[in-house]
């Protein structure tokens, strides 16, 4: 999905800004974000677990489709 | 207890919109559990999946796992199209109401601190890669000692040559991209640096560089997108991706800036 911006309603953006992709969303979601222990929390252990998980899904995915190479420098040349 | 937990998404200021109509990790419809001056975004979520046993069986469950962190992030992200927003980390959850109501009056003061640093502003990523690398740079197929009658001294002398190359490219061009993570720093209220991903999760053969996440005021990001537009027509031998906006996932810390690495 690509995220809404408020900035660029028109959806004018270089291809050079790509869409979501579930490898930066790990960065993210299980790196950054407000960390107050909830009543209920993963434990360090458990969150490393979901990363390897998820970074095992990313890299089935990336097996089947094929690394990407280049490709994405050419977009951005030609937008 | 109830039979639901609640799983929080988000804090946003106690005066904001209606919430966007999204549903959450578990198919509910996302509400608000008021506190003092903040609020948080809340889903109810079926204590049968949610307390902490069941929790722990489904973090092996990868589909769910895809699915809930994805869903997760589009909760914050429709939300963040309508207001500041402050992403809570992925599986944070509380058993009734009333702990979350606590929890943000205990932490009032910082999460309104956090609030207002991020508000007009959007966090964006950089991540730049080595272009060309396994043509120019690769340390596999391109040196084989096959076509040598005595393969050991020759392809060892090749390959190191090729590796002595292969490091002082790679340390010129983490050089230049760290000057360019400093301008792009200048340019932006925060910043902060992910660890490089490996090719297997990057998904690409050429080394990583870099992976920052920047927070860019508003007012900012056209000169921002120049840099990063002019940097890139430079730099051939780079490849450069650029994600957002985010909201400021990477910029939450309680109690203090994320520091450089």
């Amino acid at each position: 999905m690509p995220l809404p911006s408020p900035a660029d309603p028109g959806g004018t953006r270089p291809a050079w800004y790509e869409h979501v992709a579930l490898v930066d969303l790990l960065d993210r979601l299980l790196a950054g974000g407000v960390v107050i222990a909830g009543e209920i929390t993963l434990s360090i252990a458990d969150v490393d677990l979901v990363r390897i998980s998820l970074r095992a899904l990313i890299a089935s995915v990336r097996a089947a489709v094929g690394p990407v190479e280049g490709g994405r420098r050419d977009e951005a040349s030609a937008a | 207890m109830t039979a639901d937990h609640v799983w929080l998404y988000a804090v946003v200021s106690a005066d904001g919109p209606p919430l966007p109509d999204t549903s959450g990790v578990a198919g509910e419809s996302p509400y608000l559990v008021p506190g003092p001056g903040v609020a948080a975004v809340a889903g109810r979520v079926p204590r049968a999946d949610f307390d902490e046993e069941p929790l722990r069986a489904r973090l092996e469950d990868v589909a769910w796992l895809d699915r809930t962190v994805r869903t997760h992030h589009r909760v914050i992200a429709a939300l963040a199209t309508t207001r500041p927003v402050l992403p809570m980390r992925y599986a944070t959850v509380y058993r009734e109401d009333s702990g979350v109501s606590a929890m943000l009056s205990a932490h009032r003061d910082e999460l309104l601190a956090i609030l207002e640093r991020i508000t007009g502003c959007t966090e964006w990523g950089v991540k730049i890669y080595l272009a060309h690398a396994s043509s120019a740079l690769s340390d596999s197929d391109s040196v084989q000692p096959a076509d040598e009658q005595r393969p050991g001294t020759a392809y060892l002398l090749r390959r190191k040559a090729q590796r002595w190359d292969r490091q002082e490219t790679l340390r010129l061009a983490a050089d230049e991209v760290g000057r360019f993570h400093g301008a792009l720093a200048a340019t932006a209220v925060e910043r902060a640096r992910h660890p490089l991903q490996d090719s297997e999760t990057s998904g690409r053969r050429e080394p990583m560089l870099l992976n920052g996440a920047y927070l860019v005021a508003d007012e900012h990001l056209p000169t921002w997108e120049k840099m990063i537009a002019s940097f890139v027509a430079d730099h051939d031998e780079l490849s450069v991706e650029v994600t957002g906006p985010w909201p400021a996932y990477s910029f939450t810390d309680l109690g203090g800036r994320p520091e450089e690495t």
